[in-house]
């Protein structure tokens, strides 16, 4: 690889970094490069020896990433009056997310449950249906014909219910779960970080 | 090793490297390679940590045409070596404890 090469695919992928550290990085590698020439190695030898640019910024960006959550510090005096004046504010709007999330949450599980409901309300619709046409209060063949398979056609949607209520319940639990392991990794890198 | 005290202890041989006379990042690979093996990458963070702790401070000069960025130990950089020899006393005093412990078994 030419030194030209190294220090453009560098830059590329540290470009997330701030622009005074990135130039500190390219300056650096690109004297190492330079003094192993002049050690007597050729280009692409003196390139090589220094490292490849993926390897070198995927330990550099780990490096910075350490750097990137915010040290949480204890608010000083005032600020502890800025908060407290500006409850009201920030109070209500932390309320509204809150019972906002928990009714978008809670209608997900409604869904569940409706879900599961439809199945005993399907065969018993099923069942209403049969016992009609059994003890024979409904009239005419077609009629009987009529009901005979939309009973049966509410016992399939009973049974597919069923199936769609479990799957639906699987669905919500797993992503409850994997959102609440995201809040616990979230909370404690900001622990550790403090 | 321990790695919070390789840090540390790398951290200590960049300052040896540059207590005599300045050098250049290259170089203070080259003269450790006997000692110590350092990789460009491990080097530039130390570099900065001790410029941000006033421990050695940087220039650049002109070589071959080109920029080099020089490295020079502050008054403060040869105090912390002078602290490690003391440390080193310490740490020879615990190592011997600790092997004469096993003797005794």
């Amino acid at each position: 690889m030419k030194k030209i090469e190294f220090t453009t695919a560098l830059r590329e992928l540290l470009k997330e970094l701030p622009q005074k550290d990135i130039d500190g990085y390219i300056e650096y590698y690109s004297e190492m490069i330079d003094d192993r020439m002049e050690d007597g190695l050729d280009e692409a030898a003196a390139v090589g020896a220094v490292g490849s640019p993926a390897a070198l910024a995927e330990e550099i960006l780990v490096d910075h990433k350490v750097e990137k959550w915010p040290k949480l510090r204890v608010p000083q005096g005032w600020e502890w009056a800025l908060i407290i004046l500006g409850f009201p504010l920030w109070g209500s709007l932390l309320l509204t997310l809150l019972v906002v999330t928990l009714t978008v949450y809670a209608s997900l599980w409604s869904i569940v449950i409706l879900a599961f409901a439809a199945v005993p309300l399907c065969i018993f619709g099923a069942v209403l249906l049969l016992a009609n046409i059994i003890t024979g209060s409904m009239g005419g063949t077609e009629l009987v014909l009529f009901y005979t398979g939309t009973a049966i056609g509410a016992l399939g949607l009973a049974i597919f219910m069923f199936f769609a209520a479990k799957w639906l319940y699987k669905v919500v639990l797993k992503n409850t779960k994997i959102g609440y392991r995201q809040i616990k990794k979230y909370t404690a890198r900001r622990k550790e970080a403090a | 090793m321990d790695i919070q005290l390789k840090r540390g202890l790398l951290d200590l041989c960049v300052l040896a490297a540059i207590k005599t006379e300045d050098s250049y990042g290259y170089r203070i690979i080259k003269d450790m390679k006997p000692f110590v093996e350092m990789s460009e990458s491990t080097l530039y963070p130390i570099l900065r940590r001790l410029e941000a702790a006033d421990l050695l401070v940087v220039y650049s000069a002109e070589y071959s045409g080109r920029l080099r960025k020089y490295y020079h130990i502050t008054a403060a950089g040869l105090q912390r070596l002078e602290d490690f020899n003391e440390e080193w006393k310490e740490i020879v005093s615990i190592h011997n404890f600790i092997t004469r412990e096993e003797s005794l078994q």
